[in-house]
């Protein structure tokens, strides 16, 4: 990132605007006002003060991620992420250090490699992969954190509410 | 200058004058008041030589008129900026920098001279611009800082470590490997099961070379491993709540 880059502002009207087009792709058809839950893990060393940093710079993300630290990103555990899930998360997003920038040096390499198994587990549960993300945001990169918010809950939004398995059973038995 | 060379006239091209700290103010008000520096607000577009003179031309946007100023010399005020080489230091002892390579502290507020780092404390410029009170104000407090540490026989760490629940440890050590410190071990334990006396392995976490990353909890299969202060239920927890 070049030092004099604006901080990118998200402007609340062109977010609603650009959500409106794209059509929602599967599930239920989003009620009216319906907003997505996403979970966030953040990595206390990167992400985290990025998130921080996003705030402090008075850069404007949805309010549907609702981050938790962590200490590492490899500290995930896919358990965490499955519960997410199965609470009512309508996605999910990891979020570390660079690669080779883990504050404990390898940590990020085990989210990298859980990261590719756990998108195959949940594509074999029935959970759409698109559903979850995996970024790398360093302590400086407040503007790029929005950014990353911003285009997830676009692409949750798109995908529609997360239906739980037991919740598309319900309303098969209801038809 | 005009203190120092009797009868000289400086003048200075501005945007912002901002004057934070204490006696700034008077020292701004002492340039244009007592030795008459001018300020002109505007930004100079070009400086040539003319003779054996320096001519700077730019505009005074408070009357809207181009100016020209005949100079003997030209100080241009650069912009701090980080060592070019700040990003790399940082990286390769494992702290943060901000957007503009400057180092960044662990707290703004609260930490204001240590880095996420144990033992690596921050003064001066390398932290972000600033004068010489600052640097030194900083560079005293990291220098305490230092002292406290190395005035303790005993080490204070982070109580957010790994332990290994012996009971549901199957042995396995695959959470080993995991390690970036090298802080998990085997050990051998006796127990009593059914009335027999049984030696088996189970893992254990060496709490000073635990840093708390928690990567060998998610390696463990039985649920052996915890981190405490972000232990498996605490997240779970967290996630349940944040799903409401
Ligand atoms: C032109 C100018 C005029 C100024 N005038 C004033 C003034 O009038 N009043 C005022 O209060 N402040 C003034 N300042 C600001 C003041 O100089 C700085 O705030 C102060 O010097 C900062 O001190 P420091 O110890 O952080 O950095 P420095 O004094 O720059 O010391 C950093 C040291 O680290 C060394 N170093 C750098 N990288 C490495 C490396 N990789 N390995 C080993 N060593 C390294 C450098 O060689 C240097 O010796 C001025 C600054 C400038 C540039
Ligand atoms: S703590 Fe877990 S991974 Fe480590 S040896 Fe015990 S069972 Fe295996
Ligand atoms: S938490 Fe990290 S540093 Fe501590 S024992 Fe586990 S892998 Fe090693
Ligand atoms: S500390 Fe940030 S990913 Fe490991």
């Amino acid at each position: 990132m070049s030092v004099n880059e604006p901080a990118k502002q998200v402007q609340p009207e062109t977010a609603e605007a650009g959500i409106q087009e794209k059509p929602v792709a599967q599930g239920a058809p989003a009620a009216a006002g319906w907003e997505p839950k996403i979970v966030g893990f953040a990595c206390n060393w990167c992400t985290y003060a990025g998130a921080d940093l996003a705030g402090t710079s008075r850069i404007a993300y949805p309010p549907n991620i609702r981050l938790i630290r962590v200490p590492c990103s490899g500290r995930v555990n896919p358990q965490f992420i499955l519960r997410a899930f199965e609470k009512g998360a309508d996605g999910v997003l990891v979020a570390g250090c660079h690669p080779g920038d883990c504050h404990y040096s390898t940590g990020n390499y085990f989210t990298r490699r859980r990261f590719l198994l756990t998108k195959r587990l949940l594509e074999y549960i029935g959970i759409e992969p698109e559903r979850f993300h995996a970024r790398w945001i360093s302590g400086s990169e407040g503007p790029k954190f929005a950014q990353v918010a911003q285009e997830i809950t676009e692409q949750v939004k798109a995908l529609g509410p997360y239906r739980k398995p037991q919740d598309s059973e319900k309303t098969r038995d209801a038809q | 200058m005009a203190e120092k060379i009797e009868g000289s006239q400086s003048y200075v091209f501005y945007m912002d004058v901002r004057t934070p700290g204490k006696n700034y103010e008077e020292f701004y008000k002492r340039a244009t008041e007592e030795y008459g520096a001018k300020y002109i607000r505007g930004r100079v577009s070009k400086v040539y030589p003319q003779g054996d003179k320096l001519v700077v031309r730019g505009e005074d946007t408070l009357i809207g008129r181009q100016v020209e100023v005949e100079a003997d010399m030209v100080v241009l005020a650069t912009a701090m900026v980080a060592q070019p080489d700040a990003a790399e230091v940082a990286r390769r002892l494992g702290f943060s920098y901000d957007a503009n390579n400057f180092f960044t502290e662990a707290h703004p507020k609260l930490r204001p001279v240590e880095t996420n780092t144990g033992g690596i404390f921050l003064a001066g410029a390398c932290q972000g611009p600033k004068d010489i009170p600052d640097t030194v104000a900083q560079a005293s407090a990291a220098a305490a800082k230092i002292c406290a540490l190395f005035s303790k026989d005993q080490m204070a760490t982070d109580p957010m470590v790994s332990i290994v629940d012996e009971s549901k440890c199957s042995g396995c050590l695959l959470c080993k490997p995991i390690c970036p410190y090298k802080a998990i071990d085997g050990k051998k334990i006796t127990e009593r099961v059914n009335g027999k006396v049984l030696e088996r392995v189970v893992a254990t976490v060496n709490s000073g070379l635990c840093h708390g990353c928690g990567a060998c909890t998610v390696a463990c299969r039985p649920g052996a491993l915890n981190l405490k202060g972000f232990s498996n239920e605490q997240i779970l927890a967290e996630v349940e709540a944040l799903c409401l």
